[in-house]
């Protein structure tokens, strides 16, 4: 079969994902039909029930490059076949780590395939550990942003072991300087350190687009956007292209990372470094790559 | 066992320094095990009026919102190892 003998199958149908943020404008013209789910969680990670809104900019516009549709003739979204489970845990551009936790155990509930958290901060923290690893053991990969804070930094949750943590790249495919990147060189892990001693490994995994990014924001507008924030959600959206052009990688988060993490395009140092990690984002390569293990 | 003070993380312990025993905080409870019976003092205290929590299963700890004076009692308790802040993050 060729590779786009079935062009829906290719972009994202039947992936549902995981969108933890400020929440999202359903109603936004780009984004019709792509929110199955919605809840919003307090401070203590309590579902409050209410109907699906925005409580600021940020979601609607990671939504829009997660799975937004044409709109005024510019085709925004990377999978817009795909539909989200979306969590309002950043309640107008912030939330607690019980609100975020509780909206990711939400969005597992909901059964997602992906989850995307462009979201972040503190450095490096264990309390991540735990949430970020049995996320993963569930099924669901975890693509977090790295941060806004330069080289040399990075925020947790991206900076977990197990998240696919994601750099920003701009028009020029160099990485930008807001980039976060860095080695973490003896951390410790809540459930692996015993084991294994402190843990030093690079961060990000990899790069996308993150400057400049045109996506949906309330108000049936669009707009630019620059973050780390814009780049994850460029990186979820491949992963929904990916499992929904090959479902056996569906529920298999590691292979899904070693598919992304061989398939990137090498920038910068050769091999991985802590600006591009493995390089930037090749969505066409990995999905071809997951045609070719069906 | 642990004294009460000990097992509050440093940061807390400040945030709690700078309260009154009835102004309330959010935390983080993490005991010994889930569903030791922490989880049945606090549905109780729940059901008076008292607090407010949420299991958080996917973290293996539980959070918590409630006045001072009651996060000190829940710090004392055998069945819970430590207490954390409830750190906040931004979209970004």
């Amino acid at each position: 079969m060729g590779l786009f003998a079935d062009i829906h199958r290719l972009i994202g149908e039947r992936v549902l994902v995981g969108h933890l943020d400020t929440g999202v404008d359903p109603n936004h013209p780009a984004l019709g039909g792509r929110v199955a789910a919605f809840e919003e969680c307090d401070a203590i990670g309590n579902a409050l029930g209410t109907p699906p809104h925005d409580s600021a900019e940020h979601g609607t516009h990671t939504a829009g490059t997660i799975c937004g549709r044409n709109y005024n003739g510019i085709n925004i979204g990377v999978a817009p076949e795909a539909r989200l489970a979306s969590a309002l845990v950043l309640n107008g551009g912030s939330g607690t780590f019980a609100q975020i936790v509780a909206g990711m155990q939400w969005t597992i509930d909901r059964d997602v395939q992906v989850m995307n958290l462009s979201l972040g901060g503190g450095g490096y923290s264990t309390l991540w550990n735990l949430p970020v690893l049995n996320a993963t053991l569930a099924g669901v990969l975890v693509v977090a942003s790295i941060g806004n804070s330069g080289q040399t930094t990075s925020g947790g949750p991206g900076n977990d072991l197990f998240a696919l943590g994601v750099g920003a790249t701009h028009f020029e495919d160099a990485v930008t300087g807001f980039s976060g990147g860095q080695s973490l060189v003896g951390v410790w892990h809540t459930l692996l350190s015993p084991i294994f001693g402190p843990l030093t490994y690079m961060k990000p995994e990899l790069s996308a687009p993150g400057a400049e990014v045109l996506s949906s924001v309330p108000g049936r507008q669009l707009a630019a956007f620059n973050g780390t924030s814009m780049a994850a959600p460029h990186a979820t959206g491949a992963v929904a292209l990916v499992q929904s052009s090959n479902p056996a990688l569906r529920g298999d988060p590691f292979a899904v990372r070693s598919l992304f993490l061989a398939t990137t395009e090498d920038y910068g140092e050769a091999g991985r470094d802590q600006r591009f990690g493995f390089g930037r984002l090749d969505a066409l390569a990995a999905v071809q790559t997951a045609v070719s293990l069906a | 066992m642990a004294a009460p003070e000990a097992k509050l993380e440093a940061a807390l312990r400040s945030s709690l320094d700078a309260l009154a025993d009835e102004d309330e905080i959010d935390v983080l409870v993490h005991p010994t095990r889930m569903g030791a019976p922490i989880e049945g003092f606090l549905a109780e205290a729940k059901r008076a009026g008292h607090l407010d929590y949420n299991v958080l299963k996917l973290a293996g700890c539980i959070a918590v919102q409630a006045p001072k004076r009651l996060i000190l009692q829940i710090a004392g308790r055998d069945d819970v190892a430590r207490l954390s802040a409830n750190p906040r993050f931004k979209a970004g």
